[in-house]
C-alpha cells in the first residue's frame, strides 16, 4: 500500500476521557455525549471500537513498507476511530444504497471506513462489555496489521478523515 | 652602434668556414648559424660597415614575435585572418570597455532587484500562510484542499470499483445526508442477525427479540455450504418477530453477530443516538 493512500489524519487526539454512565447515576458529560449521539442518525453508533495507527515496517534499508495496524480499544485504553460491524446501528439508508463492500476484507471495519468516507466523521462508540457466546481464538485485545487486500480497498475508497475520538463507557464498567 | 675589432670578425669566420678540419663536424652541427652570422656579415659589408648590427631590425623582428596576427601576416600574406577585426580592436578598445562594463553593472543591479523582490515575495508568502493556517479552523480550507487533490487525482485512471465508489460520493452521498438530517426516524428498530450456527442464533434470539424497541429481527444466514437458506426453525422463532423479507422496514438497523449478546440497555443507548427526530 502506498504511503500517500494509509495516510490517516493522524491529528493530535483527544485526551482519553472516560466516564460511567449507569442507570442509577448518569453523569453530567455523560448525558451530554448521549444528547449529542441522538442528534446525528448520520453516524455509526456501535460497541467494538477500534484505533488505527499507521505501522511503517522497514522491509530493506532502501525501501519502508506502510501498514495499517488497528488495535481494539477496550476499557482505559484511550482514543478509537473505527467501529466493527459485529455490532453496530446503522441506518437503513447506507444499507440500501452504499456500494458493496466485500465481507472480512478489513476485519469487519469497512462499512465504518466507508461511512466515515461519506460523513467526514468518526463513528461513535459505545464502550461496553458484550457477552460473547463464541470462544475467540486470537486474542481481542491483539493489534493486528491489515491484509493487502484491506488496504488496496482503502486505497480504492479513498482514505477517510478520521479524528480520535474520545471512548466513553456505557452501562456498568 | 657598435664597432667590433678585425681580429674578432677573423675569428668568428675561422669558426665557422675557413678552420682546421677537426671542427669539420662541429661545423656541419651549427652550419645555419653560421650561414645567418655570414649573411649579417655580408650585408654589413655592403653597407660598408661589416661589423655594425641595425637596433631596428631587431626591434621589427621582435614585435613580429609579439603579435602572432602580425606573424602570420609575414609567413601567409594572402591568408585571411582567422582573427576578427572588430573584436580585436573592441578588446583593445578601452572605451568599449568601459561601456560593457557599464552594461554589465546595470544588469547586475537589475538582477539583485528581482533578487530581492523575490526573496520579499517569498517571506510575503510565507507569512500569509501561516496567519491563514493558523487562524481558520481546519474545515474552512479543507473542501479546497481536497478540492485540488480531487483535481490532481481525476488525471489518474481509477479502476470500476473506485469509479463506482467516487461516483456515489459525489453524487448519491450529499443527498443521503441530506435525508438524514431532515428525516425523522422511526423509534423502533430491526435487528440484522449473522450467523450460521443455529443454537447461537437461537440463543442470540431469544436473548434479543424480547427488548420492546425491536419491531423485527432478519437472519442472515451465511452458512459456508448452504448459503441463504434460513432453517425453519429460526423463521418460525416464538418472538414472532423474525421475518424473511430482504430490506430492512426501519430507518435504524443493527447489525448484529450471532455470538454477540447485548441487554436490552445497552442496545437502547446505542439505537437512541440513531434515532433522532
Amino acid at each position: 500500500m502506498q504511503l500517500a493512500a494509509l495516510d490517516y489524519a493522524l491529528h493530535a487526539s483527544h485526551s482519553a476521557h472516560f466516564c460511567e454512565l449507569t442507570s442509577s447515576s448518569p453523569s453530567f458529560h455523560c448525558h451530554a455525549a448521549f444528547q449529542q449521539w441522538r442528534q446525528d442518525p448520520a453516524q455509526l453508533v456501535g460497541f467494538y471500537p477500534f484505533h488505527h495507527q499507521a505501522k511503517v515496517s522497514s522491509t530493506s534499508s532502501s525501501r519502508q513498507k506502510k501498514q495499517l495496524e488497528l488495535r481494539p480499544v477496550t476499557l482505559g485504553q484511550g482514543a478509537y476511530s473505527m467501529l466493527s460491524d459485529r455490532a453496530v446501528f446503522v441506518h437503513n439508508l447506507y444499507l440500501r444504497n452504499l456500494p458493496s463492500i466485500p465481507e472480512d476484507k478489513c476485519q469487519r471495519l469497512g462499512l465504518s471506513i466507508a461511512i466515515s468516507k461519506i460523513t467526514e466523521k468518526p463513528p461513535v462508540a459505545v464502550l461496553s462489555k458484550p457477552q460473547t457466546t463464541r470462544q475467540q481464538t486470537v486474542s481481542a485485545n491483539a493489534s493486528r496489521l491489515v491484509n493487502d487486500e484491506c488496504q488496496e480497498w482503502i486505497k480504492t475508497v479513498g482514505s477517510p478523515e478520521l479524528e480520535d475520538q474520545v471512548a466513553t463507557i456505557v452501562g456498568k464498567a | 652602434m657598435e664597432q667590433q675589432s678585425p681580429s674578432d670578425t677573423i675569428e668568428d669566420a675561422d669558426l665557422c668556414g675557413g678552420g682546421s678540419s677537426d671542427s669539420q663536424s662541429l661545423e656541419d652541427t651549427l652550419s645555419l648559424t653560421c650561414d645567418e652570422d655570414n649573411s649579417l656579415a655580408s650585408s654589413g659589408s655592403d653597407n660598408g660597415n661589416s661589423i655594425t648590427i641595425d637596433d631596428n631590425m631587431i626591434d621589427v623582428d621582435l614585435s613580429i614575435y609579439r603579435s602572432p596576427d602580425l606573424l602570420r601576416k609575414r609567413l601567409m600574406p594572402l591568408a585571411p585572418s582567422p582573427i576578427l577585426d572588430s573584436s580585436f580592436h573592441s578588446y583593445h578598445d578601452h572605451a568599449t570597455f568601459d561601456r560593457h562594463l557599464l552594461t554589465y553593472t546595470t544588469l547586475w543591479r537589475k538582477r539583485s532587484a528581482i533578487r530581492l523582490l523575490c526573496f520579499s515575495l517569498t517571506i510575503l508568502s510565507y507569512v500569509v500562510y501561516s496567519a491563514t493556517f493558523q487562524a481558520l479552523p481546519r474545515s474552512t480550507y479543507q473542501p479546497f484542499i481536497r478540492g485540488l487533490a480531487a483535481s490532481t487525482r481525476g488525471t489518474r485512471k481509477l479502476s470500476p470499483e473506485a469509479q463506482e465508489w467516487d461516483r456515489f460520493v459525489k453524487r448519491k452521498a450529499p443527498k443521503i445526508l441530506q435525508k438524514l438530517s431532515n428525516k425523522s426516524t422511526n423509534i423502533q428498530y430491526t435487528i440484522k442477525l449473522k450467523g450460521h450456527r443455529l443454537d447461537l442464533v437461537l440463543q442470540s434470539l431469544d436473548y434479543h427479540a424480547q427488548c420492546p424497541s425491536v419491531k423485527s429481527v432478519q437472519v442472515e444466514w451465511n452458512h459456508p455450504t448452504k448459503p441463504n437458506i434460513v432453517p425453519k426453525s429460526v423463521l418460525k422463532h416464538k418472538s414472532g418477530k423474525v421475518t424473511n423479507t430482504a430490506t430492512p422496514r426501519t430507518s435504524a438497523v443493527f447489525l448484529l453477530d450471532e455470538d454477540v449478546l447485548l441487554t436490552c440497555e445497552e442496545i437502547e443507548r446505542g439505537k437512541f443516538a440513531t434515532s433522532s427526530t
